[in-house]
């Protein structure tokens, strides 16, 4: 090969290599969370006794699919199963899933509760169906609660979604469309952009000092 | 304008325009408060304290709405994604009463900061073309970004000074400065980091020109006025005094040495460049006395409890041995540090993993196993930089007033945030340093992948810079791709 086709073929290899890495590291990453509430789990947020239940507190706008709910459950020796409903803002019951007992203390789990609708408000509550005291952690009042999706979807997957939800709170005139034209210019045109540059950079370096307009003659 | 130049700046743009879009808003480190310093120019013509709250009504109702308040450092917590909640905040913004852009600028502690960033950014906040909030921000955004074209251009200069017109060398030593993941991600926020970065990138190629070219005037003018403007930007710039104090003293002596009437003219040259410091960094600070507030930032104030002194012997032992500790493991007959552990961590965790990726409020980072990774490769950076110094020595070719002046730059300023965060650390408790503050360091980053490409054979060179920048592009799209996942998926 030409080196004039070398030099910037360095840059446009090394590059199209990277990007294929990305695309497979973003096809394989799994996203089972659809939408986290994003409260802390450090905290006990709802105790609740045996028979009794307790609720998230507020209702909250879930703006995706989802078919799961995420808790974080239990305290040594309080790991009883538990039933997960979810409301509607007319308390009409949408989805409701167990969770067996024995988990292991303040881990997160599943329960599957069926598809529920999407860009509703939706309010979790958490019932006690055992004989130990339930414990489901979280922020103050405010359960760790995520919407989950039991058939993941992948970050490549999710790319357009993305784009739309990032031209939220921009500019009037943004939509998802800059973002997937900056995205090919990105990966398409930077790389050509700094081959040219490569070889120019080459071109100046071997034409001699005349073109300098910065530094003093080389040594 | 060199084309390799103008075609690597091209890229850098587009790069700083990603960072500008996709990152939400207020999830650049302390936007909200930068924002507000310029909101408070823009609106009310005066420095943040006096206002009647600590935000304006449009800003918080836009904060309240993007959840922008709950997302730092909590990875799971996101923006907004629907159509209809961007609707309610439309709706909630176009129903504030009259007053309510102009009803913040109350105290913040970045309002100690010089007033010149923000200027710009109050300029920029009346020259928006659209006129809502978003609008507006994004294209403060925008206007702050562009700074990192001169923080490139700066980082080119800098490479031609020092290895002459070699344009591989200077194409990856801009290239490293414009293309770092974490100075676009900075800058491209409403942070006064963008120009700080800038006026530092410029102020070393200024120096580097008069070590190695001789003083003039008009090089001696033009560094000692950039300090000076870089002080009435960002207190930082106290660290570029030393070494631009040096840059003159060594001008003068070799200047001096040169014919025997050369002594006067290095001495008016010397003290025209301190006018042109003065002028600017005297503004300011009269500006400030009249305004009665601080020239720099102050150290939080706590009753009974005294800052620290540097004229205090205890204090100066006890600030040894935290920066020994943050370095180093600790000794036995040390006071231990909470907040650094059994110490020696901090070099890693914070000066190298950070400046590689450490983006929003912290809380987006690279899988662990990465910084291990950019460790390996800073200290091989090291290394080549140090081999190639050597070999210039060698050669006859290095210059010992250069690297006393790069040096002097980054103890300097070493020193500034050590001092800050001990000062920190010792009245509230919390570590203070992060990564992105070495930031203005990054045009010497780039001479240094830059000296280290010059260690291959000259034919390898342009190849080896290929590498370079195909590389840093990866970085920049997997960072990106970072951000993207952490927010909207």
């Amino acid at each position: 090969m030409s080196r004039r086709l070398l030099v910037p073929g360095v840059v446009v290899a090394v590059v199209a290599a990277g990007v294929l890495a990305l695309v497979l590291v973003a096809a394989g990453n799994e996203q089972h969370i659809a939408y986290p509430l994003g409260f802390g789990d450090e905290g006990v947020s709802a105790q609740i006794a045996p028979g009794a239940h307790a609720c998230q507190q507020g209702a909250a706008h879930v703006p995706t699919s989802a078919d799961g709910v995420r808790l974080t459950l239990g305290q040594p020796g309080s790991t009883p199963p538990v039933r997960v409903t979810v409301f509607g803002a007319d308390r009409r019951v949408l989805g409701r899933g167990d969770i067996r007992g024995g988990y292991p203390p303040g881990t997160r789990q599943v329960a599957r509760v069926g598809a529920l609708p999407v860009g509703q408000d939706l309010l979790v509550c958490v019932e006690n169906l055992g004989s130990a005291p339930a414990v489901v952690m979280g922020e103050g009042p405010n359960m760790d609660v995520a919407y989950m999706r039991t058939r993941p979807r992948s970050t490549l997957d999710l790319l357009g979604t993305a784009f739309d939800r990032a031209s939220l709170f921009r500019p009037e005139w943004i939509g998802a469309w800059p973002f997937w034209v900056l995205a090919g210019a990105l990966v398409l045109v930077a790389p050509l952009l700094l081959a040219r540059a490569l070889a120019r950079a080459e071109r100046e370096d071997l034409a001699g000092d005349d073109l300098d307009p910065v530094g003093p003659p080389r040594a | 304008m060199p084309a390799p130049l103008a075609l690597l700046l091209a890229v850098v743009a587009l790069f700083c325009l990603a960072w500008v879009l996709i990152v939400p808003a207020g999830q650049v480190p302390d936007e909200e408060m930068h924002l507000q310093y310029a909101l408070t120019l823009a609106e009310r013509g005066e420095l943040p304290g006096h206002g009647p709250n600590g935000f304006s009504t449009q800003q918080w109702t836009a904060e309240v709405a993007t959840n922008w308040e709950r997302m730092p450092g909590a990875p799971e917590r996101k923006p907004p994604w629907t159509n209809g909640e961007y609707e309610k905040w439309k709706a909630a913004d176009a129903a504030l009463p009259p007053g309510s852009k102009s009803n913040g600028g109350g105290y913040i502690w970045q309002g100690d900061n010089p007033p010149l960033y923000y200027g710009y950014e109050a300029a920029a906040y009346h020259a928006s073309p659209g006129r809502g909030f978003f609008d507006r921000l994004y294209f403060m955004r925008v206007m702050s970004a562009l700074w990192v074209l001169v923080t490139a251009t700066g980082a080119w200069l800098l490479a031609g000074e020092i290895f002459g017109r070699d344009r591989p060398l200077q194409l990856v030593a801009a290239g490293f400065a414009g293309l770092l993941p974490m100075v676009d991600f900075v800058s491209s926020g409403v942070n006064p980091d963008a120009m700080l970065y800038a006026f530092w990138s410029v102020a070393f190629w200024l120096g580097a020109r008069i070590l190695r070219r001789g003083l003039t005037v008009r090089d001696g003018v033009a560094l000692c006025a950039l300090v000076g403007v870089a002080f009435a930007e960002k207190s930082t710039s106290i660290a570029l005094i030393p070494p631009m104090l040096l840059a003159l003293a060594v001008g003068w002596r070799r200047l001096s040495r040169t014919r025997p009437q050369a002594r006067r003219v290095a001495t008016v040259a010397v003290l025209v460049s301190l006018a042109a410091f003065a002028v600017p960094a005297g503004a300011w600070v009269v500006t400030a006395k009249a305004l009665d507030r601080p020239i720099t930032n102050r150290a939080p104030h706590y009753v009974g409890k005294p800052a620290p002194q540097l004229t205090s012997i205890q204090t100066d032992r006890q600030f040894l041995s935290y920066v020994w500790q943050f370095y180093l493991p600790r000794l036995p007959f040390m006071q231990p540090i909470p907040l650094l552990g059994s110490g020696g961590d901090k070099l890693y965790r914070v000066w190298v993993s950070q400046v590689w990726g450490n983006f929003g409020w912290q809380e987006v980072n690279f899988p662990p196993w990465a910084y291990k990774g950019f460790a390996a490769l800073s200290v091989l950076l090291l290394a080549g930089g140090a081999a190639a110094a050597l070999r210039a020595r060698r050669r006859g070719h290095f210059d010992l007033a250069i690297a006393a002046y790069f040096a002097l730059a980054i103890v300097s300023l070493l020193f500034l945030l050590h001092w800050a965060e001990y000062t920190i650390m010792s009245l509230e408790g919390i570590a203070f340093n992060q990564g992105r503050y070495l930031l203005p360091l990054v045009a010497l980053g780039g001479v240094v992948v830059a000296a280290c490409v010059s260690l291959l054979r000259p034919s390898l060179r342009t190849p080896a810079t290929g590498v370079v920048l195909g590389s840093l592009v990866v970085l920049q799209l997997f960072s990106l791709g970072l951000v993207v996942e952490r927010y909207f998926v």
